[in-house]
């Protein structure tokens, strides 16, 4: 559902993303982690339209971004980390909004519905000052849930929430993957890497460093020093990150 | 005070120091800056040294009054700086507590640092762009020796100072208000309205004499400059209203002084006065912290603070129903229009049409009321095709959303549109309601009765509407397609966001948008009118008479061509945003 082959972003003389290949399947979730700077967020930017890449290609559900962007975009949902919504519409308004944007015919139904399940039925009137972060979070993953996309790229998605709504977030991005979507998740959160992804990327200074299953990558970490124990994550991610260049 | 709130002043004035000079390495705030210093130097040479109407009272005070009139002119400048502060002091509402960030007021609340070394703080901070406005008008404004030019800078210091330092203890005065029982805030209150009006009551006095004796030269033929320099003399030599107006004076006298011993006595009275002042204020028994806390979320807040005031309702309404299927394009006019109002458009038509038949009768009334009616109406039709782009509903405002709007699987040329509409609609409305003015005056005030263009004339009028009309409307769309396509094609060079930005860059951006909006526009409507002409020629040559039935013709022609353009603009437009790579500082904004 998501291919992205030699994806490469300069900015001037500095290579934000350089070369990276990855793919994303129908009902996987994978995660993309990396340090600060590491190029993640120029990466969902890049395969969701909102910059162009300097090289490479990007294709959502069989349609080229540059050159199908339109058919592309109708079938993508983007969460970004930052909740930037508009502060003259209400919660209702932005559902309202995006379903005719997407020309979803039974927006309204699936609004209230999204918003029961968000916790979010009783501040449709409310605008975007009056929530809070947690809360525009939840709106901003509505609204990206509201067209049934077939992929959903998640920008730290679960900053600002509750444990609760934390929890009933990542049920929701599992059942989305139940459902056939491709999940793509940046995330510093590891934990929640660990815990809801299938298969991990780990990128930096724009380059995927390491990529598989934690079994997987485990494995291929395993050595001498004896990383291929049941190390979580973190062990994993600084082990890679500090020594970038390591093998994919 | 503490030395560290001291440096904490120091620093943060050197910090805007460097961020503005490391601004203005970027061409477009350099050149912002060069035109708005530029632009600004003309309006403040113009006002006070030039051709203005400051010009009478400041710089060339000496050639144009006598010297006896120095006195009576130095009471009229304490005249008007008493009143100022006397109506700032009366309003018993804004400004309440001390103009603190959130961020200083976070880090130096928690501090051990006493409350009256904060109040200090708040008054010292003041200071560096305080200091920077006096030295520009100095600059700009002061015209002799450099000399006269330092002298200006102390005395016009001291005025602004002063004017600062009774705001800030206005402000703590009503957080007082606050703290203290309601029988006893009334008494204060009292007093102080009783106080002020009874000192007015004096002044007024006083003044009656001298302004009957002015009004009677000048109603008796006087030469009116020399009426005011008597006048002037005259109330120089009032010593009761000196007295009256002495606190006051010791602000202003500077301004005014003549000589250099008169200026130095000027100085010491107005620094004695402000560290009065600032004694007196920082002595305040006000328990500032909380207004001020309360101040600056409010300041932090302000932009979608008139979102948070509106009633359930209003929140509930918006300009049209907006269903989910159709053009997805619509959605962008849909919230761009709410944007400016949630009002109903079918609202707005309703209520203008009551507006309109009531103008019409009050039009039909009076000949003033008609006047008056035809003026606004005019001022209406002028802001439909130039203000509307003034809302700002546009790409400007929606460009600080581009990841958002990036996302959104609608072709550019379609989103550059709706862009383009949603000034338009609110323009044109505007510009229909202003024609309507002026039309139903004129048919109200029996000058349609005559025969106009060689039609009846209340035909003539509706013929003139139907050709108008439609060209105030394409006139408004281009104003605002051009704009958009600038805002697309040179993204840093537009402020972005729903306020206009303000300094002195962002001042030389706007004039030098403001310029190209208008070449853009006259360059765009140059076609139709040349169509026009060519109807005009043609009809001239095969002979057919002139009447007002060509009109609704022209209109059209003119229309259709504006028409071509607004959409020919949209497409250039959306092809550039299909290539569009934002900028790093664009993603950030609004963050």
């Amino acid at each position: 559902m998501i291919e992205v082959e030699g994806l490469v972003k300069t900015y001037g003389a500095f290579r934000a993303v350089d070369g990276l290949t990855l793919a994303v399947g129908r009902g996987e979730i994978v995660g993309l982690v990396g340090p600060n700077g590491a190029g993640k967020t120029t990466t969902l930017r890049c395969l969701t339209g909102i910059v162009p890449p300097t090289a490479g290609r990007v294709r959502i559900a069989g349609h080229d971004l540059a050159s199908d962007g339109v058919e592309a975009k109708r079938r993508l949902a983007f969460v970004p980390d930052e909740p930037r919504l508009f502060d003259h519409l209400t919660v209702a308004d932005h559902l309202t909004l995006v379903a005719r944007l997407y020309g979803v015919a039974d927006g309204r139904d699936r609004a209230g519905a999204l918003l029961s399940e968000l916790d979010l039925g009783d501040r449709r009137d409310a605008f975007p000052g009056e929530l809070s972060r947690g809360m525009k979070q939840k709106l901003l993953f509505a609204m990206a849930l509201l067209h049934r996309p077939e992929v959903l790229v998640l920008d730290e998605p679960l900053t600002g929430l509750d444990p609760g709504a934390m929890r009933r977030m990542k049920d929701r991005v599992r059942r989305a993957a139940d459902d056939g979507v491709a999940v793509l998740l940046s995330s510093h959160m590891l934990h929640l890497v660990e815990e809801l992804c299938g298969r991990i990327v780990i990128v930096a200074r724009g380059r995927k460093v390491l990529e598989g299953t934690l079994d997987d990558i485990r494995a291929g970490l395993g050595g001498p020093d004896g990383l291929a124990g049941r190390e979580n994550l973190e062990a994993i991610f600084l082990r890679a990150t500090e020594s970038p260049g390591g093998s994919s | 005070m503490s030395g560290a709130l001291v440096g904490l002043v120091a620093a943060s004035a050197r910090g805007r120091v460097r961020k503005l000079v490391r601004q203005l390495r970027r061409p477009k705030q350099l050149i912002g800056a060069v035109i708005g210093l530029a632009w600004m130097s003309l309006w403040i040479t113009h006002w006070f040294r030039g051709t203005g109407a400051g010009a009478y009272v400041f710089a060339d005070w000496r050639s144009q009054v006598p010297r006896s009139a120095d006195a009576g002119a130095g009471l009229l400048f304490a005249l008007v700086f008493g009143l100022a502060v006397s109506i700032a002091w009366l309003v018993p509402f804004g400004g309440l507590g001390l103009p603190l960030r959130e961020s200083e007021l976070h880090v130096l609340l928690p501090a051990p640092i006493g409350r009256r070394d904060l109040i200090r703080f708040a008054l010292l901070k003041a200071q560096p762009p305080l200091l920077l406005s006096v030295a520009l008008l100095s600059l700009l404004g002061g015209s002799g020796r450099p000399l006269d030019q330092v002298l200006s800078f102390v005395a016009v210091w001291i005025a602004m100072t002063a004017w600062d330092l009774l705001l800030k203890a206005r402000g703590l005065f009503l957080v007082r208000q606050r703290e203290l029982s309601r029988r006893a805030a009334r008494l204060r209150r009292g007093a102080l309205t009783i106080g002020i009006v009874g000192f007015w009551a004096a002044i007024a006095i006083v003044l009656r004499p001298h302004v009957a004796a002015a009004v009677a030269a000048l109603e008796g033929g006087a030469d009116p400059r020399a009426a005011i320099a008597a006048a002037l003399s005259r109330l120089g030599g009032d010593v009761a209203l000196g007295v009256l107006l002495a606190p006051f004076r010791t602000a202003t006298a500077g301004l005014l002084a003549t000589s250099g011993s008169g200026f130095a006595l000027a100085t010491a009275a107005g620094l004695g006065a402000i560290v009065v002042a600032e004694e007196l204020t920082v002595r305040s028994r006000a328990r500032f912290e909380e207004s001020a806390l309360a101040r600056a979320a409010e300041t932090a807040a302000s932009p979608t603070r008139r979102f948070s005031r509106m009633s359930a309702r209003t929140r509930r309404r918006m300009p049209f129903e907006l269903r989910a299927d159709g053009e997805p394009a619509l959605a962008v006019l849909w919230k761009n229009l709410a944007r400016v109002s949630r009002t109903p458009i079918r609202r707005w038509l309703a209520l203008l049409a009551i507006a309109l038949v009531a103008a019409a009768a009050v039009a039909a009334t009076t000949p003033v009321a008609g006047a008056v009616l035809t003026a606004v109406g005019a001022v209406l039709v002028f802001w439909a095709p130039f203000g509307s782009v003034a809302l700002r509903n546009d790409l400007r405002t929606d460009l600080m959303h581009v990841e958002a709007l990036r996302t959104w699987p609608v072709r550019g040329d379609r989103l550059m549109l709706a862009e383009t509409l949603s000034p338009t609609v609110f323009g044109g409305i505007a510009g229909t309601s202003g024609a309507a003015l002026v039309a139903l005056a004129a048919i109200a005030s029996g000058a349609a009765d005559a025969e106009l263009f060689g039609t009846r004339g209340v035909l003539a009028i509706v013929l003139g509407l139907l050709g108008g009309l439609p060209v105030l409307w394409g006139v408004a769309a281009l104003a605002s397609a051009i704009l958009n396509l600038g805002a697309v094609t040179f993204p840093s060079w537009f402020p972005l966001g729903p306020s206009p930005a303000h300094g002195l860059a962002a001042t030389g951006q706007r004039l030098v948008v403001g310029f190209a909006l208008f070449f853009g526009q006259m360059l765009g409507l140059l076609p139709g009118i040349a169509l026009v002409g060519l109807a005009a020629l043609a009809q001239w040559l095969l002979g057919v008479a002139w009447s007002a039935w060509v009109l609704p013709f022209w209109g059209f022609l003119v229309t259709a061509v504006l028409a071509t353009e607004v959409v020919l603009l949209s497409r250039i437009a959306g092809q550039v945003w299909e290539r569009l790579d934002p900028s790093q500082e664009i993603l950030e904004t609004g963050r």
